[in-house]
């Protein structure tokens, strides 16, 4: 049970690049992906969305497919991330039984679904409409034969499949996971999400006293994560740890979260408990910081219960990518480890004001050279679901 | 006014699925929400959709929405002194 | 480590899950698929919370509380559920209402119940429940998957009761779907249920039965030699087994292939209970039941040579030939 869980690769596809290196250098020059909708077929033009502007037939060509309208744009997305993330890692045997697959996503095949719904799911449409199908294709596409599961606990889901990844791993169930989610756009998320009245108009401002809401995104990540007996057999260098991890309710309501933000203090202080780290170990939070009225303030509540006066760095990383609900816990996850790597802490965009109730701002400027040896990354969702995982630098 | 009210109390319970109750039972001055009837803050937005469906105002700020819906006499003030059908 | 379950509650066609016995009602052939013999639901949920739900969490929300009722406990650990098409009816809705109105005045609490997790969200609200909370949608795995896990928290002693469950409902638009999808094959019969079950890693005489091993797998292996594989893994050969409950779709292997011609076979409880991505938790139920009882209700027709001891039973299940899970559970 003292196994080690380290990373050893990373893909990712989103609004800010469709691969690693794009995605780093929208980051390196803090370049966001946050635009008005070309692609999405909706009425609502007026809201922003991190769109990631390939059709997907386009996407196909990426993921060196023909055309097929049976891939869902959520599983091209995820497959397209899975590739960069085994080539990354350098895992050969694919097919080897020890290597499990686990996949986040809320949309799943609803972005195809949507486009062909007349009060019944005509054709064979009914065949990819659930979540698991975006994991089962990706996985039969790319030969993978492992454990797979699918998560969907809303804008937590990726973070979910991490831990449980690092979980299996420990438990020796596996020896390699390739852990992540995938999300596309759909005209049922944005129009479920306007019906809350939680879409902000403008490119949204976390953490700002003025804050009015989200803007969202699609994209997918995926990580390898492995035992350190195979990364010895492999004789392969890992590009950070995966120390921390954990998952709470805040039992408070079913979309908001509590004042005294007792889900997401609980997630926090047991994901640095199971790292072993103290709170001032933390160089850098990746907030959920979904630029909401509710959220924000109820993360900065928790995160000042456990850090007090004494907040890290913490930006929320939504405004560059929009919020990619399933794939964004993923999609943060690697956005850690390339703060990691490559010493960065990055900018909460579009802050201006403190909030009142809060002690702390978050960090405004794109920081190089800095150190960052642990980041905590806070993902949460609708019912309450809130993970935190905690990513660290090899000693 | 008082007409308003009660159309007002009867569309509410229909909306919100409030079964069981009747107009009299909804006390017009009580707040609607926490205490008094109960409600949460997706019961608001319910009744936001609910005033432009059936009158035609558009709630765009959720702060004003709150407001108008303190009880369901200001929802009624609100939805006489912004109607459009 | 062992794992056992403590509690059940079944939401199913055709069974009475206040009394926790079959109830066949003669016209479930009336439609073509079945649906749940529905409870009170107020007898067990409180009618503030109750007033917005849809069917699917009614079911939800109470059969976890006959489960946790039967356990005798007020709270779990951890919440781990399954399911393959999650809120279908509220996410209808709410298409419909996007159809409708043409994306406009749309009222959000079909997009709230609609989410995956929202009966998992729903019981921790009921229990305040603040531990671990996770939501499986992994087409005909979910249930399975749900329950590997709860399975690891226990053997972690990460918990000490994890309530687990699966659940999936039908509708008339589900069922037109599947069928023009060519989901209806040979004598299937679709349906719908929602099982819960309270696990414990403590032992106890009141426990139903142990839980030995599951596992799943896809379309990639041979499923008839994956059977025997699981049960070498098990030290176990066929002949060991007491009862098999076997759920197909279509294929039934162990019948086909006379796999296990001396073995007690119940083959048809997909028949009783309905097919569904997350069908495996009355499978589940009934096996618990059978070895705590140490008797078979008079509605399971079992084909075979009838055993008086009932220690070991494996629940075969298969989905549309794309997935198969194995559960092995035995005499505490």
């Amino acid at each position: 049970m003292s196994h080690r869980v380290f990373i050893t690769g990373i893909g990712i596809t989103s609004a800010i690049g469709g691969n690693v290196p794009e995605c780093l250098d929208s980051l390196m020059n803090s370049r966001h992906g946050v635009d008005i909708v070309t692609l999405l077929d909706t009425i609502h033009k007026d809201f922003p969305l991190g769109e990631i502007k390939l059709l997907n037939k386009q996407l196909c060509e990426i993921a060196g497919l023909p055309d097929d309208e049976t891939l869902t744009r959520t599983t091209l997305l995820g497959l397209i991330s899975v590739k960069e993330a085994l080539k990354n890692s350098g895992i050969e045997n694919i097919s080897d039984s020890r290597i499990g697959f686990i996949s986040g996503t809320t949309v799943g095949g609803m972005s195809r679904t949507e486009l062909a719904y007349d009060k019944t799911i005509p054709g064979n449409i009914i065949d990819t409409h659930d979540c698991g199908e975006s994991t089962n294709r990706i996985a039969s596409i790319l030969g993978i034969s492992g454990y797979s599961a699918t998560i969907s606990t809303a804008c937590s889901s990726s973070a979910n499949s991490i831990m449980l990844s690092a979980r299996m791993i420990q438990n020796e169930l596996l020896d390699k996971a390739i852990a992540g989610g995938t999300d596309s756009l759909s005209r049922f998320t944005l129009n479920g999400f306007n019906s809350l009245m939680i879409l902000d108009k403008d490119h949204c401002k976390p953490f700002d006293a003025e804050r009015r809401g989200i803007n969202l995104g699609e994209g997918a990540a995926y990580l390898v994560l492995e035992t350190e007996e195979s990364l010895v057999k492999s004789n392969r260098k890992p590009l950070c740890e995966l120390k921390g991890w954990a998952n709470a309710n805040d039992a408070y309501h079913q979309t908001a979260s509590s004042p005294d933000g007792n889900g997401a203090y609980l997630a926090i202080s047991k994901a640095i408990t199971k790292s072993g780290l103290n709170p001032e170990d933390i160089d850098y939070i990746n907030a959920h910081g979904t630029g909401t009225d509710n959220n924000d303030l109820s993360e900065g509540i928790a995160i000042e219960r456990i850090f007090g006066n004494k907040v890290p760095p913490i930006s929320s990383t939504k405004p560059l990518t929009g919020h990619t609900l399933g794939a964004s816990g993923a999609i943060e996850a690697v956005l850690s480890v390339l703060a990691i790597k490559n010493k960065l802490i990055y900018p909460n965009l579009n802050f201006k004001t403190k909030i009142p109730e809060l002690t702390f701002t978050p960090n405004i400027e794109l920081r190089t050279n800095a150190i960052v040896r642990n980041v905590l990354s806070n993902s949460f969702g609708f019912g309450g679901n809130n993970t935190s995982l905690i990513f660290s630098a090899i000693d | 006014m008082d007409e308003l009210i009660l159309k007002v109390k009867n569309e509410i319970i229909t909306a919100l699925k409030l079964e069981g109750m009747t107009p009299d039972e909804i006390d017009t001055d009580a707040p609607l929400f926490n205490e008094g009837l109960g409600l949460d803050s997706i019961d608001a937005l319910e009744l936001i959709v609910l005033m432009d469906k059936n009158y035609g105002i558009v709630v765009e700020d959720p702060k004003v929405g709150k407001q108008a819906l303190e009880s369901v006499r200001t929802m009624a003030e609100f939805i006489k002194n912004n109607r459009k059908s | 480590m062992s794992v056992f379950i403590k509690g059940m509650g079944l939401i199913a066609p055709n069974w009475d899950c206040e009394n926790k016995k079959f109830h066949i009602d003669p016209n479930s052939n009336l439609i073509p698929y079945l649906t749940c013999m529905e409870p009170d639901y107020k007898k067990f949920i409180n009618p503030v919370a109750i007033r917005r739900m849809s069917k699917i969490l009614k079911m939800g929300t109470t059969s976890a509380k006959i489960a946790l009722n039967d356990a005798g406990l007020d709270n779990v650990d951890a919440i781990v559920l399954g399911t393959g098409f999650g809120c279908f009816s509220d996410t209808t809705v709410f298409l419909d209402a996007m159809l409708d109105n043409a994306e406009k005045q749309l009222t959000p609490t079909a997009f709230i119940q609609s989410t995956h997790n929202s009966v998992n969200s729903q019981i921790a609200l009921m229990l305040k429940c603040n531990g671990y909370n996770y939501t499986y949608s992994h087409g005909g795995l979910s249930f399975e998957n749900a329950l590997t896990d709860a399975i690891m928290l226990l053997n972690d002693k990460d918990a000490e009761n994890v309530l687990v469950g699966g659940f999936d409902e039908i509708t008339d638009l589900m069922y037109t779907s599947m069928k023009s999808a060519g989901w209806c094959v040979g004598d299937t019969i679709f349906g719908e249920s929602c099982g819960m079950f309270v696990l414990t890693n403590v032992e106890s005489d009141f426990n139903y039965c142990k839980i030995d091993d599951i596992r799943t797998s896809t379309t990639e292996v041979d499923f008839g030699r994956n059977i025997f594989r699981f049960l070498e893994d098990n030290n176990l050969h066929i002949n060991d087994l007491d009862l098999i409950l076997e759920g197909s779709t279509d294929t039934r292997w162990l019948t086909e292939q006379k796999l296990a011609p001396d073995v007690p076979l119940f083959e048809m409880w997909k028949h009783i209970t309905g097919e569904s991505m997350t069908a495996t938790v009355n499978a589940l139920n009934f096996a618990a039941s059978i070895i705590k009882t140490q008797q078979i209700p008079d509605e399971l027709v079992i084909k075979g040579r009838i055993k008086s001891n009932y220690e070991k039973v494996l629940i075969l299940n298969n989905f549309r030939n794309l997935t198969q899970s194995l559960i092995l559970v035995s005499k505490c």
